[in-house]
Formats: structure tokens, sequence, C-alpha cells
């Protein structure tokens, strides 16, 4: 169990507090909130990406929010899956190989692992087909799984997911959440996923947490 | 997060770009003196400001409203905003030669106000028609179908809408006439109508540096409310910048346009077009017996020292805001980046004299005062035009190569360069395409004449127009090619 202590961050006109909020080790803890209730900024500021003014997360015993963004060792996709559009799709995860080895080495897995990891996750979510494919041709379904499979090579401790079906249409979305199930369970890798869409929730068999107007209100 | 890296970066670029400034406090010693007859340089430099923005901004409208009438097929109206936008692209050099040659007896305060009104009318148009066909369209088209007159949707509809942006337009056009050069330089006639030149005269003619330094310190006041303006209204400029040229939907030109504004797109380019390409065959003549080719050393000078600030020119402003995209500016940086105002020519041509302070006139010093003036003053240019964006557009990517553990070398040699490569010969291009027909910032940083731009200058200057408009018509050529070049060296990088 890892647990936010507090997390504040002013954005103005809109404020985010949290207090003890504890996420589980295993299985998806879903941030589920309207359009406008903070679940982004939620974890924007959990990677370290936007300023928290406080934040306070004790991550089995390490405090994250003292952690550069580089170092807090956390997988991310994003809704539109931020791709590097100017890389294939294989050269998307060669870079994340690269990225992952330029962490501490107590922060990393090994050489080895990571290219391990790299033929694995580009095997199972099937890119092998499109690697060669520039990464600004490829379908939203393609994308999801490049951005899916960056995130996994460096072997985060935890991955956030914001939106990442809510660009799928209908037929894809039933598939790619089926995916991201699959992918975790094997991993036994916890995840927080932020969404509007109750059926996201059910599908990946998520925690249900609620958020409105930047606080907690059900599921801290 | 910042490193401490990344922080010394950007206040090392703050202090560069604080430096014109700087400078001209420095260089006071205490001792300043406003020149005689302020109240009247200040009269005419607010009333020519303050007409070149209600000039522009009423003809701009006009302009517009024909934009929009001529909008209902997308290849018309970008040949349409093409003429509109060559006389803001083109070197001003080109606008003032056509203004000598076809009004040669008009100077002082209105001749430089109707200057820059021709200047930027047709850019106005351009942005307040795309603004409102993004903006306006879908409450025009309610208004149409309800009755309302063309009048009653421009007073009512129109006006109201884009007031922020208006607002916007007027206040950049204000100050930049305000601390506008290289236009009062020659058709300013021969009493002072913006600071800048009257430091330039104080400097240059009289050598009052206590006169200059207080008329800088004075204008810098003034810009340092010009950035608080411009900080108020930075999100609606941003606005702006979005606005997409698209053709109308439904008869939009039939609702609000009007073949009115025609003159206005077609003036300004029009001037340009006859100042560059007329009489040439005279031009030739004239130059022939102006014995300038009698002394070829002196010909070829100008020609390297065009050749050579405008390329290291190109090169340093677009390697400045390179170093200031590899610091990874935070949002507020960004913006304190698009806030920021740059130094008046006369302030940062002042300030490059620091270069080689002391040592005797050489072509190197020369080429390099010219070149660092430069990138100060087409940096922030540069920045707004399109470094912004991309560098808003890069922010996520950078921020998940940050969350995969990537660290500042892997990110710049993956990301940052590949992306930026592009937009960085894009800007040194234009950079190098402006400089050749440049004069202004060499008549105050350059111990002598020695640019092409300058020889148009002092050409225009002894009333040898012919010969003036083939040398800038030979200066838009080369800039051309220039500019070409860059392009082609990026796309080469690129690959």
């Amino acid at each position: 169990m890892s647990v936010v202590k507090q997390l504040q961050a002013d954005y103005g006109d809109f404020s985010i507090e949290i207090k003890n909020w504890e996420i589980p080790d295993q299985g998806v803890t879903a941030l589920w909130g309207p359009s406008g209730s903070g679940k982004s900024s939620v974890l924007r500021l959990l990677l370290g990406i936007d300023a928290a003014k406080k934040l306070e997360w004790d991550f089995q015993g390490t405090d994250l929010g003292k952690l550069a963004v580089s170092t807090r060792r956390l997988g991310i996709v994003f809704q539109n899956h931020e791709l590097f559009d100017h890389m294939t799709a294989s050269e998307n995860l060669e870079f994340a190989a690269e990225a992952a080895l330029c962490r501490p080495k107590d922060l990393r897995p090994s050489a080895e692992k990571i290219k391990t990891n790299l033929e694995r996750f580009s095997k199972k979510l099937g890119i092998d087909a499109f690697s060669n494919r520039s990464a600004r041709l490829l379908s939203g379904g393609e994308r999801q799984r490049v951005a899916l499979a960056r995130a996994l090579i460096g072997e985060p401790r935890m991955l956030l997911l914001d939106e990442p079906f809510s660009s799928l249409d209908a037929e894809n979305r039933g598939e790619a959440r089926a995916l991201v199930r699959s992918v975790l369970d094997e991993n036994r890798l916890p995840a927080i996923l932020v969404t509007h869409d109750l059926q996201d929730v059910t599908a990946l068999d998520a925690r249900l947490c609620r958020i409105a107007g930047g606080r907690l209100i059900a599921g801290s | 997060m910042k490193s401490s890296g990344q922080s010394i970066f950007w206040w090392a670029l703050v202090a560069v770009f604080l430096f014109p400034y700087a400078f001209s406090l420095l260089i006071s010693g205490g001792a300043l003196r406003l020149p005689e007859g302020f109240f009247e340089l200040c009269l005419r430099s607010f009333s020519q400001a303050l007409g070149s923005t209600l000039a522009t901004m009423v003809l701009g409208t006009l302009g517009a409203a024909f934009l929009i009438k001529s909008s209902r097929s997308a290849r018309s109206l970008s040949y349409w905003e093409g003429l509109a936008l060559l006389p803001a692209i083109a070197p001003s050099s080109a606008m003032v030669l056509g203004f000598m040659d076809l009004l040669p007896h008009f100077r002082g305060v209105w001749a430089v106000t109707l200057a820059h009104a021709l200047i930027s009318m047709g850019f106005v148009s351009v942005v307040l028609s795309r603004a409102i066909r993004a903006r306006a369209a879908a409450s025009l088209e309610l208004a149409w179908v309800e009755g309302a007159s063309k009048w009653m949707m421009w007073r009512r509809g129109i006006l109201p809408t884009l007031r922020p942006d208006f607002f916007a337009i007027s206040v950049t056009l204000f100050f930049s006439s305000l601390a506008s050069f290289s236009v009062p330089l020659l058709l300013g006639g021969s009493q002072a109508v913006t600071f800048e030149t009257a430091i330039h005269q104080a400097i240059r003619l009289q050598n009052s540096w206590d006169v200059a330094a207080a008329l800088s310190i004075f204008q810098l006041a003034l810009l340092i409310g010009a950035v608080a303006l411009v900080q108020i209204v930075h999100l609606d400029q941003s606005v702006l910048a979005r606005h997409r040229a698209s053709v109308s939907r439904l008869g939009i030109g039939r609702v609000v346009g009007s073949f009115l504004g025609l003159p206005v797109i077609v003036t300004g380019g029009a001037v340009v077009l006859f100042s560059i390409l007329r009489h040439p065959f005279a031009g030739w003549t004239q130059l022939q017996a102006s014995g300038l080719f009698e002394n070829p050393d002196t010909l070829w000078l100008m020609v390297r020292g065009a050749l050579a600030t405008s390329t290291l020119a190109g090169l340093l402003t677009s390697g400045l805001l390179l170093f200031f995209a590899i610091t990874y500016p935070s949002l507020s940086r960004m913006r304190w980046m698009s806030a920021y105002v740059a130094p008046s020519t006369a302030i940062t041509g002042f300030a490059t004299l620091a270069i080689g302070w002391g040592q005797a006139p050489s072509f190197i010093w020369d080429v390099l005062r010219i070149s660092v003036g430069a990138a100060f003053l087409f940096a922030p240019l540069l920045w707004r035009l399109r470094w912004e964006k991309e560098l808003r557009q890069l922010q996520s990517q950078i921020h998940v190569a940050q969350t995969l553990g990537a660290d500042h070398r892997l990110i710049s040699r993956r990301i940052l360069y590949p992306m930026l490569w592009p937009t960085f010969f894009w800007s040194g291009g234009l950079v190098s395409f402006w400089m050749w027909g440049d004069y202004a910032l060499g008549s105050i940083a350059a111990s002598r004449a020695m640019t092409v731009g300058m020889l148009a200058k002092s050409l225009m200057e002894s009333y040898r127009l012919e010969a003036a408009s083939l040398v800038l018509a030979f200066s838009l050529l080369a800039g051309a090619i220039s500019y070409r070049l860059f392009t082609w060296g990026g796309l080469r990088v690129g690959r």
C-alpha cells in the first residue's frame, strides 16, 4: 500500500487538496470524476510534471514527492499517447530503453533486462508488425500499444493511465481495455487510471475513488 | 524540476537579454541630460505612434472586409493574403524607397505615419480577417438569418467580439511605431520624430552620450510599460496566433465582406514591387556614374559585409532561441519570453558598441556588432512567430521522456534537436533575408558603410533612387537565396 499523505496545488482559480489517499500495491485504482474535477491534474502532480505546493507520497518507505520526475520511476500513458512522431514505433521503444538506462543503477533494471523487456513487450503487444512505421502514421490502437510498451520497458513501480481509452473508437476500446488488464495482471503492476467513463472502471475491475472540485470525496 | 545547470543556462540567457538595457544604464554614468525641445519630441513621437496605429487599424479593418469577401476560394485568398503581407515581410527599405520616389517632398511626422500604415495595414487585415472567420462566423451567420444589416453586424457583432484582438494588435502597433527607427531615419526629415532617431542624432551627430543615455532610459521606462501591457493582453495574442485561414462555410463574404478594402490590400504590395522593379537600366547607368564600380574594394566590402552579417545574424538568432529551448523553459518562463520586448534598434546598436570597445575599427568587430544586435532584435519576434508554439507542442513529449528517465542530454539529442532543426534553419533564413536589406542597425553599430543595405541607404539619401532600387532588388534576391540555402540546410540536417 502506498499513501499520498498530502497533495496540495494551486492553479489560481482552482486548487487540489488531497490527504491520506491510500493506493493499493496491486490492481487498478480509478480516479473517476467529471470534466474539470482535477483528476488529470492529480496525475500530473504525482508524476512531478506540474509543481505541487506540497506532495508527500510514501511508496514503500520512499517519499516520491522529494524525487525528480525522472527518478520517480512511474510509467505514464497519456490520452493522446504523446508518441515521438519523428521516430518509428521501434525507435520510440528504443528511446524508452535508452532513457531507462539514464537512471541511477539502483533505480533501474540491468541493461540485459531492459533489452529483454523491449523484445517481450514488443511481441506481447503486437508491435513487431508495424515496428518500422513512422509514429505519425500509426492508427489510434497502434499508438496506444506503443505508448503502453514504452511506459513498461523501464519497469516502473506504478503505471499511470490518463484517459487512455477515450481517443479510441468503440470497437478498439474493448480490445484495448482487455490488453491493458492482461499486461497489468501479468506483471503484477499497480496502476492509477484517470477516467470519466465507468465502463473503464468495470472493465479493469478497478477500485473507485471519486474526485470533485480537486478533493477526493469517496474511496480515499 | 529544474537542475542547477538548467537554471544557470536560464539566468545566463536573462542576463544576455537584459544586457542592452543594463548597458544603457551603465554608460550614462550618472550624467543624464534631456535634449532641448524634449516636450516637442515627445509630442511628435506620441502623435506619430498614435496616428500610425489609428491609420493602420482603420485601413487594416477595411482590408479585412475585402479578404473576407474573397474568402470563398482558398487559392484566391492565399494570393490576396500574400500580396497583403508583402510590405510587412520585405525589408522596410523597399517601402521607404517607393515612398521617396512617389512622394519626394513629403517628410516628417505624417510621412512616417503613412509609411508605417502602408507597411502594417496588410498584415493587420490578414490577422483580423482570420480572427473574424475563426471566431465570429457562426454568430454572424445567425445575425444574417435574423436580418441584421452589414453595418450592424460590424458594429454590434464583430467589433465587440474581437475587442481583445483589436486591443492586442493596437498595443503592439503603437509601441512598434514608437520604437521605429529605419523608416523615420529616412522619412522623418530633419527633426527627430521618434526617440530612436533622437538617440541616433545625439550619438552620431552631436556625440552627446548623456542625452542619448537619458533618452534610452526614458524609452526603457516606456518599454517596461509595454511589457506590462503585453503581459495583460498576452492570452488574447495567443488566441490570435492560433487562427488558421479557412474558407468560409456560408456566405460570410456576402454578409460582412466589402470590395472597399481592395486598395488597402493592393497599395502596400504595389509600392514595394514598384520600388524594387522600377528602372533597372537607369539604375545601372546611375550606379556606373556613381563611381562605385571604379572602386571594387568598396563594392566587395559591401557584399562581403552583407553576406557575413546576414549569415552570422541568422545563426546567432536561431542559436539564442535554441539555447532558450534547451533550458526546458517552464510555462512561466515562456510567458516571460513572450512578454519580453526587444530593446529598440538604437538602444541595441548603442549596446553593441561594447563589443570591441576601445579597439581600432575593423570588419570583424563591425560584423559582430551588427549580428549580435540583430539577434537581440529578431529573437523575441521569431519566438512569438514560431518558436513558442513549437516548444509548447514539445512540452508533453519532454515530460514523457522525463518520466521514462531520460536525462537532459538524451532529450536534447533525440527530441529537441531533431524536432527543432527545421525551425532553427527557417528562422535563421528569415533573419538572413531581412539582414540583406537592413541599414538601420549598421548605421549605429558599424564604423563605416559595409553592407549592401547601407549602400542602398546612402544612395537613397543622395536621391540616386534608380540606383538604390537596383541595389535593393539585388539585396532582396540575395536575401531570398540566403533564405533558401538556410532552409535547404535544415532539410539536409533533418535527414
